[in-house]
């Protein structure tokens, strides 16, 4: 797998080219992550994501990991923010709706992820399922607690458990191995555009 | 210290997974100060992993929302990009103007709440944004800790001024530009806001006087500090100087006489709320700075860029005997399949085509292994799906567990024109009694709760 240098440098010397890269590259990975994370108001998302993006740009050290995994988490981050916000509205939608629009699906990972996806993967697999479940369910698509435990019938000091255990496991899994620097994302993530 | 410990990690991890309310944001601060030896940046770079692991197949951004994506970064081509980092980089230019981790715990507008959303007790969160978090130097070492660490700072909308002697940005806000690429104003010649109505300057050292604490500094003359001319202001020294207090580890002496202004209107238990903030977060980000100092860096770290390709999946395994599941998922469909058929205790069942008729010439059949918690879906004349539009997803009706709840199999894709395919099952809880084998046609990704509109096959398990 060809390696890709990193966009968020260029970015962050105001590379203006290295945007319209950025977001061929990694707009169908923010998308999606709006979509499972069961937005009404994704491409609203999605512009707050790159916009925190191109602030960020400059932090991004690819020492410390490979580029998918700081979009990933800048992704992670507003879309939680989000979340949260909008349950403290009145106007939250029902959980029917919610519940039904997330997704679970850990079966399909592909190998543009990167190298802690790939760790974190393996990482699931050796979870016990209802960890999994639950982290995948957190992680992936947004769900608060209270809305993991009424969709799985978990009790919720359960899934809180499990939510903590397994992502604990998950970071120690990411912390034991090598991660290469990981400059940049292969070019098959730019034909998700 | 265990219990610390432990409050810390479900902290970490509830930020990490689903965010946290304001009241956790600041227990989190003030047990970071206790615990110094967790990488906090490591949770979060964990539960972005899992997100990319279980994302499942990208669904394409819609092509106008490119467009403006492009458009609002890129609406001016004369102004280079480099210009709006600048704008956002103002801690850089603004000594004391730092983006830490501790801001990002603190700051109510990154994960947890909406400042306007903020219960009524809590609006004096704004006093708790002129923390003064800023080294002698002037240097944005909260920056260089951030990196070091590996954050993935965030910016909120308002950056937090820190106070500083001499520092045009005392009490000010900053507001960001919205847009990116947007023009902006030059970034150095900012001075200080008029102060709003109610509040008349005062020099810090005079405020700082009114309340000197058993360790506070003698105050430097500094620039002006808004404070209530109804009452007499309060400040505290937000940072401790001279040398570091043991407790705070090898820590660079702080700066000096560093005031935050205090609403003298608020009621007494309040100030001292307020002052518990600001001690906390000011402690907190000494330890932060110890903290960033003092833990080595990561494996992670240490490796040279370009060493390994940041895409392979083989990873290593461990010297640890491998569990069968993990034996069993290194194996092709086809390979599973098999050696499930060949082990004691395994299920199979018909597919049994529904109206559908994605599913109508469907046939094949599926196996379940209980003991290993495994199983296999071969289908011959099921219809070829679009990821990008649908993906079937299998559920599994467990005697054991609500009807209403089957436990999910996870996702497929049918990609042969032929329909011809052996999928392995990746139950995401344990079942133990199947009873009822479905699978339905959903969004891509899969979802939570499955509408069961359409049901494309079911296969019904022997009893017994």
């Amino acid at each position: 797998m060809p390696v890709v240098p990193p966009l968020l440098p260029r970015i962050a010397e105001g590379d203006r080219s290295a945007i319209r890269d950025c977001i061929a590259r990694y707009g169908g990975l923010v998308w999606s992550l709006a979509k499972r994370a069961a937005l009404n108001d994704a491409e609203d998302a999605v512009q707050e994501i790159f916009l925190d993006l191109w602030k960020s740009a400059a932090r991004f050290d690819p020492n410390a990991g490979s580029e998918v995994t700081f979009v990933a988490t800048i992704a992670r981050r507003r879309l939680v923010d989000r979340r949260r916000q909008r349950q403290r509205r009145p106007e939250t939608e029902s959980f029917g709706d919610a519940g039904e629009a997330t997704a679970v699906s850990s079966n399909s990972m592909a190998p543009e992820m990167g190298a802690e996806a790939a760790l974190a993967a393996r990482a699931l697999d050796q979870l016990r399922p209802e960890q999994r479940q639950v982290l995948i369910l957190t992680a992936c698509h947004g769900l608060s607690h209270e809305e993991v435990a009424t969709s799985t019938g978990m009790p919720l000091g359960t899934v809180k458990a499990h939510a903590r255990r397994g992502l604990i496991r998950v970071r120690e899994a990411l912390g034991e191995l090598p991660i290469p620097g990981g400059p940049g994302t292969p070019a098959s993530l730019e034909a998700a555009r | 210290m265990s219990t610390t410990r432990d409050r810390l990690l479900e902290l970490l991890t509830d930020r990490a997974l689903v965010g946290l309310g304001q009241r956790e944001q600041i227990e989190l601060a003030e047990l970071l100060v206790k615990v110094q030896d967790v990488d906090v940046a490591a949770f979060d770079k964990a539960a972005a992993a899992i997100a990319l692991a279980s994302v499942g197949p990208l669904e394409k951004m819609p092509a106008g929302l490119a467009e403006r994506l492009e458009q609002a970064a890129l609406g001016d081509p004369s102004r280079p990009a480099s210009d709006y980092m600048k704008t956002r980089q103002l801690d850089k230019l603004a000594p004391g103007l730092v983006q830490t981790q501790v801001d990002e715990i603190l700051e109510p507008n990154s994960i947890g709440p909406a400042s306007s959303e903020l219960e009524p007790e809590e609006e004096s969160v704004d006093y708790k944004k002129t923390l003064v978090l800023g080294d002698q130097a002037g240097a944005p070492h909260g920056e260089r800790r951030a990196e070091r660490a590996g954050l993935l700072t965030q910016e909120p909308e308002s950056i937090p001024t820190l106070a500083r002697p001499n520092d045009p940005y005392v009490a000010k806000k900053i507001t960001t530009s919205p847009r990116p690429f947007a023009p902006t104003p030059a970034p150095t010649p900012l001075v200080p806001p008029a102060p709003p109505a109610g509040y008349v300057s005062s020099p810090v050292q005079s405020a700082a006087a009114r309340h000197p604490g058993p360790s506070a500094p003698p105050a430097p003359s500094a620039p002006s500090a808004p404070v209530r001319s109804s009452a007499p202001a309060r400040a505290y020294p937000s940072q401790p100087s001279g040398p570091v207090p043991s407790s705070y580890g090898r820590v660079p002496s702080p700066p000096l006489s560093n005031v935050v202004p205090f609403p003298a209107t608020r009621a007494p238990s309040r100030a001292f709320a307020i002052a518990g903030w600001v001690a906390a977060a000011a402690c907190l980000a000494l330890a932060i700075g110890a903290f960033a100092r003092r833990t080595p860096p990561s494996p992670v770290a240490l490796l040279p860029t370009g060493t390994m390709p940041s895409t392979r999946l083989t990873v290593p395994t461990s010297s640890a005997p491998t569990p069968v599941a993990t034996q069993l998922a290194a194996l092709t469909p086809g390979e599973l399949r098999d050696k499930l058929l060949a082990a004691e205790g395994t299920a199979r069942a018909e597919w049994t085509p529904t109206k559908d008729p994605l599913g109508k010439s469907a046939t094949g059949e599926v196996v379940w292994n209980k003991d290993q918690q495994k199983g296999a879906m071969r289908f011959r004349g099921l219809a070829k799906n679009d990821p990008s539009r649908a993906q079937y997803q299998l559920w599994i009706f467990d005697k054991t567990r609500d009807e209403k709840y089957p436990v999910d199999g996870g996702v497929f894709d049918v990609d042969s024109d032929t329909g011809d395919v052996v999928v392995p099952i990746r139950a995401t809880l344990p079942v133990s009694a199947p009873v009822l084998f479905a699978v339905t046609l959903e969004r891509p990704g899969g979802v939570v709760v499955s509408k069961r509109d359409r049901i494309v096959v079911t296969a019904k398990m022997p009893a017994g």
